[in-house]
């Protein structure tokens, strides 16, 4: 508790399965260097396809629909028993749990304590999905495998790990699309502000399939370049879309002062939140950005912060021409009134855009940021777009500490969300 | 080595992740029709289901091991158990019987009543 008697929440334990790399370690050096992880990838080989490139995860092979024939890390120990409900994204999820729970220190009895709980992000699996439900339809109801829709539907992550590691506190899961982690890390730093938690895991993951990522070419939003290093370029005036990806982040929030007494690391305080919605367009950002701008103010009220102490801003920007220009007027609305210009990066360059998982592990890039003193630069930037004037996107990842972040996210529906992180320095308790 | 029992394409999709010992039985069963070989295919696919394994070997157990109440199968592995065997055997097992399986030797039963009768010269 600080002063006042208020709790302060920390990000103390991560997890990374991701394009940039699957531990801690290799995400953090692929930020340093803006080292992305796309690769060519068709989903339907042999056939002309739109979209050619994907942020792949190595080391990993989900393709099929049984997990009988997925491979992954020897390190990671799995059994049928807990393989037969998982979605693919549930394959890494539970290994990214795994890293979490190591690299946070995490006890047996704090996992399956009454104050310990998991908030998850997760669009489910249409991949299986569709695999489960085509012998429901072949057989009019009478053979419908008994896991399917534990595997398959949106919370598949929360019902799988929480049974799995005896969660005991709360189990939630959020679904306000790409913005669903940053509500679940947003809804788990208050509950542990208003003391119902003390701790909060928050998981997010999403399948790289044909069902979660052509899905959006339904919408005219993937990038049709088939060029792994510029296909997905925010801010770039020759942007043509997003770059799908998929993998999970965990990351976990904790009462630091709990945290700190069982000698857990701190990569960074979460200081506040905000949210707001467009009310504009199922799909399509608000042009102006107001509802960004909006969410963007709150939280820096919430934390009580002003614009002109933030160092970095994380950006949802997805490389989507309406998108990041919506998030571009938001973020000149916010800090150009006041004449600051923090950096502005998004990752999504390095990793594509992970959907429901987006937030959690873009949140956790900021940790690692905090923690490891240097702003991500923003990738395959060659043409800024007119509207990035006088906003400051460095084309280098900074070798500098920053002390304040804001995580920007926005989904489906016109859900903002904007998080805030603070550089965590043991002095300030 | 050539195995004595070829397995089929079919075999080896049905039986994904199990055990080769239970994929040979299985094609032992398929091409002799012997009762042994059953066993070992039911028994087999059976303790792969089981989370966790039984402590004895699973040939061991008496007919009368009760699946719920002394192997800890639960309600959705045995439609999961159910499903496996129709697909390996080529089988409908009603569910009104299915759901009346309560020991080693009323799941053979089921089964065996279930089967085609052997081919006859």
């Amino acid at each position: 508790m600080n002063a006042q008697g208020a709790r302060r929440v920390g990000i103390t334990g991560l997890g990374f399965i991701t394009s940039i790399g699957n531990d801690r370690v290799a995400v953090e050096r692929s930020l340093r260097e803006l080292r992305h992880g796309f690769e060519p990838h068709v989903f339907f080989p042999g056939h002309e396809v739109p979209v050619k490139v994907a942020g792949t995860i190595k080391g990993f092979d989900t393709r099929s629909t049984h997990f009988a024939e997925w491979r992954w890390p020897e390190r990671y120990t799995l059994t049928r028993e807990m393989l037969r409900s998982l979605p693919p994204h549930g394959l890494h999820a539970y290994c990214a749990m795994e890293q979490l729970i190591a690299d946070g220190r995490l006890t047996a009895d704090e996992l399956t304590a009454e104050d310990t709980g998991l908030f998850t992000g997760s669009a489910g699996s249409p991949f299986l999905q569709r695999h489960f439900l085509t012998p429901l339809h072949d057989t009019h109801g009478e053979r419908v495998f008994p896991l399917g829709i534990v595997s398959a539907v949106a919370g598949t992550l929360n019902f799988n790990l929480g049974a799995h590691y005896g969660i005991r506190g709360a189990v939630c899961g959020f679904t306000s699309a790409c913005a669903s982690t940053a509500h679940a890390i947003g809804y788990g730093y208050d509950e542990i502000k208003l003391g119902r938690l003390r701790r909060v895991l928050v998981v997010g993951g999403e399948d790289l399939t044909a069902e979660t990522t052509y899905s959006f070419h339904g919408m005219r939003a993937l990038s049709r370049n088939p060029d792994p290093d510029t296909a997905s370029r925010p801010f770039d005036a020759g942007r043509d879309g997003f770059v799908g990806t998929g993998g999970s982040v965990a990351l976990l929030l904790e009462d630091i002062e709990i945290a700190d007494a069982r000698g857990a690391p701190v990569y960074a305080e979460m200081v506040g939140w905000g949210q707001s919605a467009d009310g504009y367009n199922l799909a399509i950002p608000e042009p102006t950005g107001r509802g960004l701008a909006v969410a963007m103010r709150r939280a820096m009220a919430s934390a009580e912060l002003t614009p002109g102490e933030v160092d970095y801003v994380n950006a949802h920007a997805t490389s989507t021409p309406a998108g990041d220009v919506a998030e571009l007027h938001a973020l000149r609305a916010v800090f150009g009134a006041v004449g600051h210009r923090p950096a502005i990066s998004s990752t999504k360059a390095l990793t594509g855009h992970g959907l429901s998982m987006a937030s959690v592990m873009e949140t956790g890039f900021c940790a690692l940021a905090l923690a490891g003193q240097f702003i991500p630069g923003q990738g395959h930037l060659v043409n800024p777009d007119p509207a990035c004037a006088g906003l400051n996107l460095p084309r280098e990842t900074l070798n500098q500490a920053p002390r304040i972040v804001l995580k920007n996210s926005s989904g489906f529906g016109g859900s903002n969300v904007v998080l805030v992180l603070r550089r965590w320095l043991r002095s300030m308790t | 080595m050539e195995a004595k029992f070829p397995h089929s394409d079919k075999l080896r999709e049905t039986l994904r992740g199990f055990p080769e010992d239970t994929v040979t039985a299985c094609a032992e069963f398929q091409a002799t029709g012997s009762d042994e070989a059953f066993q070992r295919t039911v028994r087999g696919v059976l303790v792969h289901y089981l989370s966790p394994p039984p402590p004895k070997p699973i040939m061991s157990y008496p007919g009368s091991t009760r699946l719920v109440a002394d192997l800890g199968l639960d309600s959705i592995t045995m439609v999961e158990l159910v499903f496996l065997f129709e697909d390996l055997f080529l089988v409908k097992l009603p569910h009104e019987k299915a759901i009346g399986v309560v020991t080693l030797d009323d799941l053979s039963t089921l089964l065996h009543e279930s089967l085609p009768p052997p081919a006859t010269a």
